[in-house]
């Protein structure tokens, strides 16, 4: 099992969303975000004001799927949160040791 | 009497304990029955107190009798029991807690606590919570005086059992030497009591999971009113207090309709969950509206009916409580005050004494029969800051449902209304205070309709009257941000006109339709009857209908994405507009609930709106500051050295000169430029120049010259360019405070597919020259060139033209926003426009994108000062609008003309 982790464009929210239960994830847990990646932040003035915005909004994607869908699912993040400009945001792996269902005590992938 | 022996007596209590448990669990089913067939909340309270006194004394007599002689003698002279708070009331819901006190005299000796422990452990053996003390009298005075709780929960004892002398004596003394003294500081420390709940329990009634005990409007808020008639008036109960004339028979129905509701919701709520559950959550709320017999109705659910109602009580009896005990409190102090300070009359009708506005009796009839009277009251309310008469209020509320909303459709009530809305202070507040009193209504009809209207999702947390207002008083929260938001808050001209649009945004749910295309309506029908404008009602109509606008664009689409940015552009169409958009969706999401407007939401929302505002505004932003002028006029001066010009002075008055969008959006080195142009010009010249700039595959022309060579230079220029077939992508008009006209152009060359040759160039610019001299006529180029009704591709599906005037952002200029389908030429048809209008073009900014141009034109008149007067803003509006749609149909209408003649 792997813990999926996707920071993209909040905007792409929706069509990753979309995209993700199309391929047969079950949930998902969504988070808002700030941070900063090569992209860095950026400066805005305003009336003479400088405000600086150090973090950018951005959206975390959780998924936790079986390892046998793991490619499926980083190709469909990749395609559907991209739109081609600095910012598209990253993807993380990690390895996922457990899983329970709260309700019913399943453990492991069908638990997912 | 045999006394039997421990062991016996033991297992004997064991029994009997058994058996009070197991008709504990028979009672209250019985009584959960009675109830889900319709019993009363008050029945069911009752008869469960009745069930725990017996209990409960049974238990003591028991105890007492099993205890011997002596014990006796003092459980019966020495002691009593006495219950408190709730219990005391003789309100127990199924799992209230039990509140007794064991009260004795010193004589009663070791039987006391013997006594007390038996009936408490008995009655934790029967799963009660109980709260207990072992008191004498002199304790009970004591604690009452350091503690409020207990001195609160004591004015409520109720004997039960043992001796009724001591509890006369206690009743009598604690009467006299607790309730009736200091009496004003016990009702302040119950209000700062209850005002710490609600801060806990929700500062509004309208919570869409709200507590029936502690939650503004519950049943504490009937207990504040009961114990501040204690208080004062040494009423025991509600009974009392209408029969002694206090409390209206108007107000005692009220309240004990209210007070009977909440007693069987409360009751069904705790039989619901085998607890004493006092959330209304929604789940329970569905079990209960369908337990009412509330059946979902096409556009309005059973429970939303079911909690309307629910609010409407917990409404009516939180505003009798508030004003009962603001009476209670404030007769004294206001006494006292006005023996000093006699009551100021203001206005003519009002009367001014301390913070307390009101109007004195012989006046009252005329005040409310007359709605401007009415209304300036609040207003004056709220600009001085000032509490309106709690009586008064009473009373407007009483005649208000006798009035017709017509009479409020005046000149006068709208300009007082407007004024309110405009605040700058406590606009919210007043407000509130206007739709308790049934007044807002009045003005906005369909306010009384969303009274109590909860929106059932888990997203709003407020019901529909209340979001309108609490979004209000966001706003106003809002213009206190340090952040852009606030910034931008701080700008808008027309607050009023925000605050009504924030008022009226939702006011269109709980209909079939879409709630916005039904506000829209509502904003169109408010718009009229206050004698709006045109314009006023454009911008009012708009923030209605498209409230939701802002935050789908910038949470759900990329600001990035010109395809985004320029419809949202030309939806919003003016700065002040788009400022108000912003104020109104951040109040909008920051009233739907505690922290929901996140920092990562305004984030996104500033960013659309600093990408938008440059589209809307021309102007980049301005920053300020002589030392950026400084700095600036040092490196103006580097990139000057070879033209060996006046120095650093000349410099910065030249800088001076231009306008700060110029300063700061323009760099250094083409500063500099077109200072050596401006110094080599001379009287009655014009000068142009053309370059290819490669970094936009752009030609740049920049034309310097005199504000008074010739009227309409700008449309001039553009026919020029129209004429020898250039395509305008981006211009910025500058005029000098001094006359001085800088223009600069971009433009592509659609003849040439890379760089255009010099000779090109200067043809173009020199034809500038000429015609702005007046050497060449602008029409007759026109006319004899081909191109104008080019063969450059239209998009294929026409967008609306949109122009739109602007007079809210610049108090020096008018704007004109024109948004449009892009066909070459059309800057020329527009400028050409204007300039037979007779206006001047001060400034502009023409962008074009995606076939779709947004232009921007600072006007004035031939005197130089904005246009004020509606009838000529609106012939300028249409004039524009229509020369664009003839020059844009034109093609769309015979295309085959138009390939045959560029062919």
């Amino acid at each position: 099992m792997k813990l999926i982790e996707a920071i993209i464009k909040p905007f792409k929210l929706d069509e990753v969303k979309d995209a993700l239960l199309e391929i047969g994830v079950q949930g998902m847990t969504v988070t808002e975000v700030k941070g900063f990646g090569r992209q860095k932040g950026h400066k805005e003035t305003y009336r003479g004001t400088e405000y600086t915005i150090e973090f950018v909004p951005k959206v975390k994607v959780e998924v936790a799927v079986a390892d046998s869908l793991v490619p499926r699912v980083l190709e469909t993040i990749t395609r559907s949160a991209k739109t081609g400009s600095i910012g598209d945001g990253k993807i993380f792996v990690r390895d996922l040791s457990a899983a329970v269902r709260i309700r019913t005590g399943e453990t492991g992938e069908t638990a997912l | 009497m045999m006394v039997p022996d421990r062991g016996a007596l033991v297992s004997l209590l064991g029994k009997t304990e058994g058996d009070a448990a197991s008709t504990l669990a028979e009672h209250r089913q019985m009584l959960r029955q009675r109830l889900m067939e319709g019993a009363s909340g008050a029945e069911v309270m009752a008869a469960l107190t009745e069930f725990v006194d017996g209990l409960i004394i049974g238990r003591y007599r028991n105890v007492m009798r099993q205890a011997g002689e002596e014990a006796q003698v003092a459980g019966a002279q020495h002691c009593c029991l006495v219950a408190l708070g709730g219990y005391g009331r003789r309100e127990l819901a199924p799992y209230s807690d039990i509140d007794v006190m064991f009260l004795y005299r010193e004589e009663a000796g070791e039987a006391a606590p013997a006594l007390s422990r038996e009936v408490l452990h008995h009655l934790w053996d029967l799963g009660f919570q109980v709260g207990h003390s072992v008191r004498t009298i002199h304790d009970c005075t004591e604690l009452a005086a350091k503690d409020l709780t207990i001195r609160t929960s004591m004015m409520e004892a109720r004997f039960l059992t043992g001796s009724p002398q001591l509890f006369q004596e206690f009743h009598r003394r604690y009467f006299r030497q607790v309730v009736g003294r200091r009496t004003d500081r016990f009702i302040e420390q119950k209000m700062d009591e209850r005002r710490r709940e609600y801060e806990k329990f929700g500062e509004t009634v309208y919570l869409l999971e709200p507590n029936v005990k502690k939650s503004k409007g519950g049943l504490r808020d009937l207990h504040m009113l009961q114990w501040a008639g204690m208080a004062r008036f040494q009423a025991a109960t509600l009974q009392d207090l209408a029969g002694r004339g206090i409390l209206s028979r108007q107000d005692f129905l009220s309240l004990t309709d209210a007070r009977e509701f909440l007693w069987r919701v409360r009751a069904l709520l705790h039989f619901g969950a085998d607890m004493a559950q006092e959330i209304l959550s929604f789940d329970e709320q569905i079990r209960l509206a369908s337990l009412y017999g509330f059946q979902d109705r096409p556009h309005l659910l059973g429970v939303e009916q079911f909690m309307q109602q629910y609010y409407r009580h917990t409404m009516g009896l939180h505003e009798i409580s508030v004003r009962f005990v603001d009476r209670c409190r404030a007769v004294p102090v206001w006494r006292r005050l006005t023996r000093f300070l006699p009551a100021t009359k203001v206005d003519g009708h009002f009367e001014v004494a301390g913070q307390r506005l009101t109007v004195p009796s012989e006046l009252r009839t005329r005040v409310l029969d007359s709605p401007d009277l009415l209304l300036r009251l609040f207003e004056m309310a709220r600009a001085r800051g000032l509490k309106i008469d709690t009586d008064l209020l009473d009373e407007i509320h009483r005649h208000m449902d006798g009035v017709s909303d017509e009479a409020f459709r005046a000149p006068e009530v709208s300009r007082v209304f407007l004024k309110i809305l405009a605040g700058p202070e406590a606009v919210a507040g007043t407000l509130e205070a206007m739709h308790r009193a049934h007044l807002l209504e009045k003005l906005i009809p369909v306010f009384a309709t969303v009274r109590g209207l909860m929106q059932f999702n888990q997203y709003h947390k407020y019901t529909v009257d209340e979001h309108s207002l609490l979004a209000v008083a966001k706003a106003e929260a809002l213009a206190q941000d340090p952040g852009v938001i606030g910034e931008v808050c701080r700008e808008i001209r027309r607050r009023d006109l925000l605050h009504l649009a924030l008022l009226l945004h939702d006011l269109g749910k709980g209909r079939e339709e879409d709630h916005s295309e039904v506000g829209k309506a509502i904003a169109e029908e408010t718009a009229a009857r206050l004698g709006f404008d045109e314009q006023e009602t454009r911008t009012l109509v708009f923030l209605v209908h498209r409230h939701l606008l802002m935050a789908h664009t910038a949470f759900r689409r990329d600001p990035y994405d010109e395809k985004v940015l320029l419809p949202f552009a030309r939806a919003v169409a003016t700065p002040e507009v788009l400022r108000k958009l912003l104020v109104l969706t951040a109040a909008d999401i920051a009233a739907v609930g505690p922290g929901v407007l996140t920092k990562w939401k305004e984030s996104l929302l500033i960013e659309l709106y600093l990408r938008t505002l440059p589209e809307v505004s021309g102007e980049r932003d301005e920053a300020a500051g002589p030392d950026r002028i400084k700095k600036l006029a040092g490196e103006v001066a580097r990139e000057l050295a070879d033209v060996a010009a006046g120095g650093l002075g000349w410099i910065e008055s030249q800088l001076g000169q231009f306008p700060l969008r110029y300063v700061y959006g323009t760099a250094p080195k083409r500063i500099a430029a077109h200072l050596g142009a401006i110094k080599r010009l001379q009287v009655g010249e014009a000068l142009a120049e053309g370059s290819f700039n490669k970094e936009r595959g752009a030609c740049e022309y920049t034309v310097i010259t005199f504000n008074d060579l010739t009227p309409g230079i700008f449309s001039k220029i553009a026919g020029v360019m129209a004429a020898q077939g250039l395509q305008i992508l981006d211009a910025q008009i500058i005029t000098r405070h001094d006359g001085v006209v800088v223009d600069t152009f971009q433009v592509s060359d659609p003849d040439y597919a890379g760089v255009p040759p010099v000779e090109r160039l200067a043809a173009t610019a020199d034809t500038i020259v000429k015609v702005l001299k007046g050497e060449e006529a602008v029409e007759r180029l026109i006319s004899r060139s081909n191109r104008l009704p080019s063969a450059r591709r239209l998009p294929t599906s026409r967008q609306a033209t949109e122009v739109q005037i602007d007079n809210e952002t610049s108090d020096r200029f008018t704007i004109i926003d024109v948004f449009a389908d892009d066909k070459q030429g059309l800057l020329y048809v527009i400028t050409h426009a204007i300039f037979q209008l007779g206006l001047s073009v001060h400034a502009a900014r023409i962008s074009t994108r995606l076939d779709q141009v947004a232009d921007v034109f600072y006007v004035t008149n031939q005197e130089g000062v904005k246009i004020e007067v509606p009838s000529r803003l609106e012939a300028i509006r249409t004039v524009i609008e229509e020369e664009i749609d003839r020059f844009l149909d034109q093609q769309v209408d015979a295309p085959e003309r138009v390939s045959s003649g560029s062919s």
